[in-house]
């Protein structure tokens, strides 16, 4: 389990998170979704133990991640957006960084390598942009680490890699796992992230699993406006309409994503936020 | 975990970062070793069957010397890189672990590195010479006594490197050049005002032949009427900081620094 409590942090005087709070779950793949300059990659940064927040505390599986104790750091694996690989064969690369993954799976990295199209025999500084993020990648989801950390991990990749990349992250992940998938590219893994967490202004805006949000929110495309609907734009078959109710058609995130930042959407979560708060009670 | 238990699996995993730091930063290692053999090779066949071994200890001395100051400011360019500071920084091992794994490549392992190159170098030149002279040439002996004795001015100079590879983010050789120059400058002029301070308080107008011990004879005396000697145990405390403190302090600071190393310092 990932917590995230109270957190502030900032670049020099640029003051990007206040009071940040949120908590994910073991088996979810979250969707970590945000404007360019949101802080999505700082966060992931700061879950990681790359770099600290200047107040608050996160903690990834009862550890610290500032501390950055080998037995964390073995557990987590983090996919940044610009991977850099040494200058040696796949197979060298995993044989020399394997060992400190105690939970290793060479068979799946065997797998998800020619499932991908990669291979592991032909030296990493020969491969493309693209070939080097499915090499890390397969090497990531083959640690079987708790916490797998994905920036972009979509970018660079061509689309049947990206069909691929979502068949892997579906039959990889499992119940003790959490992986978190910072994108802008939201339609390649819509069906996939579950929950979505939407990160606006160094706050966390909505962190709600899909079902939950089928049960308060309602998309439909219409051709007009209708008088009912909390968040509408204009789309080529007519308006993207979010309505308050439950929802039968199949979610938009990027339309959800664009009426969650603006704000439309605020009294909804209140109000399923006060529900929930009265059943804990 | 207990104590053995953990110190265990610390010596499995600094193998493991030496291991992936040897194979992935320190390639270099080999086109370095193949220019030293190829430029001793050529420089002992054209001194011919004469060469003699002061020939391959001044070159070693030389090659060791810059080649440890090199290499050891070296040992942090990844960590202050964009690109490669997350490997770092992600490697499931401790801090002190990746410190140390950089400490044992950029010392004993060059040391060593050197050492064997110039054994193979001289075995190389030995047996041309022999086939064209029917007259070997001298041997260069690893680790031989010559060669050691310089041991405890590398583990210095490797120290004061190591450190400015960690404070420096970009040309940490010249920045530490600068450093040291600046400093025994500072040194210089405290001790000069120190000295005269001295003499001006022990009225050496009338004494004769002043010596300081620490320098082993080696300073003038002449002019001045005095004989002056600290004690020894002074001798020994300056020795043990100069050999002993100095480089631990030096191989230490890194870690600290590294420590509290973030991402985005490296940006």
């Amino acid at each position: 389990m990932v917590t995230v409590k109270d957190v502030e942090f900032s670049y020099d005087s640029r003051a990007l998170f206040s009071g940040l709070n949120f908590n994910l779950q073991r088996g979810s793949i979250y969707g970590l979704l945000g404007r360019n300059g949101a802080g999505k990659s700082t966060l992931l940064k700061i879950i990681s133990g790359m770099i600290f927040p200047k107040k608050g505390s996160v903690s990834v599986s009862g550890r610290e991640p500032y501390k950055r104790e080998p037995a964390f750091l073995a557990d987590l694996f983090f996919v940044t957006e610009d991977p850099f690989l040494p200058r040696m064969r796949g197979v060298d690369y995993v044989s020399l960084y394997s060992p400190f993954y105690a939970k290793f799976d060479k068979q799946l990295f065997v797998s998800l390598c020619s499932e991908t199209g990669i291979d592991p025999v032909q030296n990493l500084s020969n491969m493309s942009y693209g070939m080097k993020k499915k090499f890390l990648i397969a090497f990531a989801f083959a640690t079987r680490a708790s916490v797998i950390v994905l920036d972009e991990p979509t970018n660079g990749l061509d689309i049947p890699s990206k069909a691929t990349f979502r068949r892997t992250l579906a039959s990889s992940v499992n119940e003790d796992q959490i992986v978190v998938i910072s994108t802008h590219q939201v339609r390649d893994l819509e069906a996939m992230i579950d929950p979505v967490i939407i990160i606006d202004q160094g706050k966390v805006l909505m962190n709600m699993a899909r079902h939950e949000l089928s049960e308060i929110l309602a998309f439909s495309i219409e051709n007009e406006i209708p008088e009912n609907a909390l968040y509408y734009e204009k789309t080529p078959g007519g308006y993207a309409v979010i309505k308050s109710g439950k929802g039968e058609r199949e979610m938009d995130i990027e339309v959800l994503f664009n009426a969650v930042v603006s704000g439309a959407l605020a009294e909804e979560f209140d109000l399923a936020n006060n529900q929930v708060c009265e059943c804990a009670l | 975990m207990s104590v053995i238990e953990s110190v265990k699996s610390s010596i499995v995993r600094l193998y493991l970062v030496v291991k992936a730091d040897l194979f992935s930063r320190y390639l270099f290692f080999w086109p370095f070793s193949m220019t030293v053999f190829c430029v001793v090779l050529l420089l002992s066949l054209i001194n011919g069957p004469s060469i003699e071994q002061s020939f391959y200890l001044s070159t070693y001395g030389l090659v060791v010397n810059v080649g440890i100051a090199v290499v050891a400011s070296a040992a942090f360019k990844d960590v202050y890189k964009s690109s490669l500071v997350h490997d770092w920084l992600l490697l499931p091992a401790a801090t002190y672990e990746k410190v140390l794994s950089r400490i044992i490549l950029t010392f004993p392992a060059f040391v060593v590195l050197v050492n064997l190159i110039f054994f193979i170098t001289s075995l190389f030149s030995y047996a041309w010479s022999f086939l064209l002279n029917h007259k070997g040439t001298v041997i260069f002996i690893p680790f031989s006594h010559d060669a050691l004795v310089m041991l405890p001015h590398l583990i210095v100079l490797h120290s004061i490197f190591f450190f400015g590879s960690s404070v420096f983010r970009k040309s940490p050789f010249f920045k530490t050049m600068l450093s040291v120059v600046v400093l025994f400058l500072i040194l210089f002029i405290l001790g000069s005002f120190s000295l005269a301070k001295i003499l001006t308080l022990t009225k050496f107008d009338t004494a004769s032949g002043v010596q300081f011990s620490f320098l082993n004879g080696k300073g003038s005396t002449s002019g001045i009427p005095f004989s002056f000697k600290f004690p020894e145990w002074v001798d020994m405390m300056i020795q043990i900081l100069y050999y002993v403190c100095m480089p631990l302090f030096f191989w230490a600071m890194p870690f600290f620094r590294m420590r509290r190393l973030e991402a985005q310092r490296a940006l």
